[in-house]
């Protein structure tokens, strides 16, 4: 598991270093730049085979089986696991009231909460902030240039690949379990955060004229809304027009 | 003689101070007259659009689009919204290119959001701040409430004061822009295919047969 933990990270690494290295097209400011755009889309029919395949069917029968109640259970679990990376990267964005809220809940949630079963810090009052090392990153400046379509994993970009990446390596509860839990944890992550989607993705797919350009600019303002902490987004300049208006129509 | 000059210069400073308070207490107020209005619109607006989304006892999906539709239009800066998707491919479209452009934009829009909202059932929406922003726009922000202790969604209205009344230019959801996503994903068809490709498609999804949203 240690091996193949390393050989993923030193994968997304190289994803990383490539992508980073390719052409960078100045950001022409419709956010539709998009170098490796041949590429990604190739990489997106592949994903959206696997899904196919794989990761829906898996995601639907999670669903079926396990009651509302239980799959919630369980992502606050997971989310709980989290807890920890959550924390470092706090600290590292130096933002320390968050982290020390975070370190509260992982302490909470992990005893009085079973295991992170019930969210019971929550309720006492500590928000859960998720922070991961791509966001790190890009407080410290990193731009989510250029966008990436990474196999399996989905959309992404350098920054947030690396960031996937360090954040796998250096979560200190790996280093603690066993590799069997290790993969049990990824693998029921990936099917919960699916099912958690199944519904809003469809629709998606169902109601955009480009589902592959719809995704990439849904995960770009996405983590762009991570990074600002769900602050408002910049304001866009958007000029006035009117129907009647002759300067509009000969522009 | 310097302290005559001293106080002149004070009473100068001191009336240049009292001058810019009154008037930022002035543009103040005025300011949060305007956000009043906003925050109304968009509080009734949202309160209507959740109330005729909901209602799938009494009404089939193409009568909730419909009523929808209706409201889009009414509430909506339709052609600033418009123009704007298209981008800088407004450039190069030809005036019938426009005009059917034009025409489908708004069914798109209904039907992508009547479609995508379809599935929500016991939400409120509730406008609890508002904010100037530097465009001139106001930002209204709301949280639609999920019943059964979900996290609420977080939702803002960019709303542009238009011929003395408040219109939505922007929604945007979770951080996530309306506008701008369909912007670059008409723009991405656009560039695979042109401009009659992006209307063919737009008309293909308008067209598709209605499916009930699941639940």
């Amino acid at each position: 598991m240690a091996t193949l933990r390393r050989w993923l990270a030193c994968a997304l690494l190289t994803c990383a270093l490539l992508g980073g290295a390719a052409d960078l097209r100045a950001n022409d400011a419709y956010g539709d730049d998009d170098p490796l755009e041949g590429l990604n889309r190739v990489v997106f029919e592949f994903n959206q085979a696997i899904d196919a395949l794989v990761l829906k069917p898996a995601a639907e029968l999670y669903v079926a089986f396990l009651p509302e109640e239980v799959r919630y259970r369980v992502s606050n679990v997971l989310r709980n696991l989290g807890e920890p990376i959550n924390l470092l990267n706090n600290l590292a964005q130096g933002k320390f009231e968050r982290a020390g809220a975070t370190l509260m809940r992982f302490s909470i949630n992990s005893t009085f909460g079973v295991a992170g079963i019930f969210d019971v810090a929550t309720d006492w009052g500590y928000e859960h902030t998720p922070e991961d090392f791509g966001q790190t990153l890009a407080t410290w400046g990193v731009g989510d240039k250029p966008f990436l379509m990474l196999p399996l994993l989905g959309p992404s970009n350098p920054r947030d690949a690396l960031g996937f990446a360090v954040d796998w390596v250096a979560d200190p509860l790996a280093h603690i379990t066993p590799a069997d839990a290790g993969v049990a944890r990824a693998a029921t992550s990936g099917v919960s955060q699916r099912a958690e989607y199944l519904d809003e993705l469809e629709t998606v797919e169902r109601t955009s004229v480009d589902f592959y350009a719809a995704l990439r600019e849904l995960y770009r303002q996405y983590r762009a809304d991570d990074v600002r902490d769900g602050a408002p987004p910049p304001i866009m300049d958007v000029p006035d027009f009117d129907f009647d208006d002759e300067e509009w129509l000969e522009e | 003689m310097s302290i005559p000059f001293l106080l002149s210069r004070r009473a100068l400073v001191v009336a240049a101070f009292l001058a810019a308070a009154l008037a930022v207490a002035g543009t103040g107020q005025r300011a949060d007259a305007s956000d009043d209005v906003a925050l109304n619109f968009v509080q009734e607006l949202g309160g209507q659009a959740v109330a005729v989304l909901r209602d799938h006892e009494s009404s089939t999906f193409e009568e909730r689009e419909a009523a929808f539709r209706a409201i889009l239009v009414k509430a909506f800066d339709v052609p600033t919204v418009s123009r704007f998707v298209l981008g800088r491919h407004w450039r190069t479209a030809s005036e019938q290119q426009r005009a059917d452009y034009l025409d489908i934009f708004i069914d798109f829009i209904a039907r992508v959001y009547a479609t995508r909202f379809d599935s929500y059932g016991g939400e409120t929406l509730n406008a609890y701040q508002s904010i100037n922003d530097e465009s001139g726009d106001t930002i209204v922000r709301t949280r639609i409430e999920r019943p059964g202790g979900d996290k609420p969604v977080h939702v803002d209205f960019r709303v542009r004061e238009k011929n003395g009344d408040p219109r939505v230019i922007d929604v945007v959801v979770e951080g996530i822009s309306m506008l701008h996503t369909h912007r670059v994903e008409f723009s991405s068809v656009i560039n695979r295919k042109g401009i009659d490709g992006l209307l063919s498609d737009l008309r293909a999804r308008v067209e598709a047969p209605l499916e009930e949203t699941a639940n």
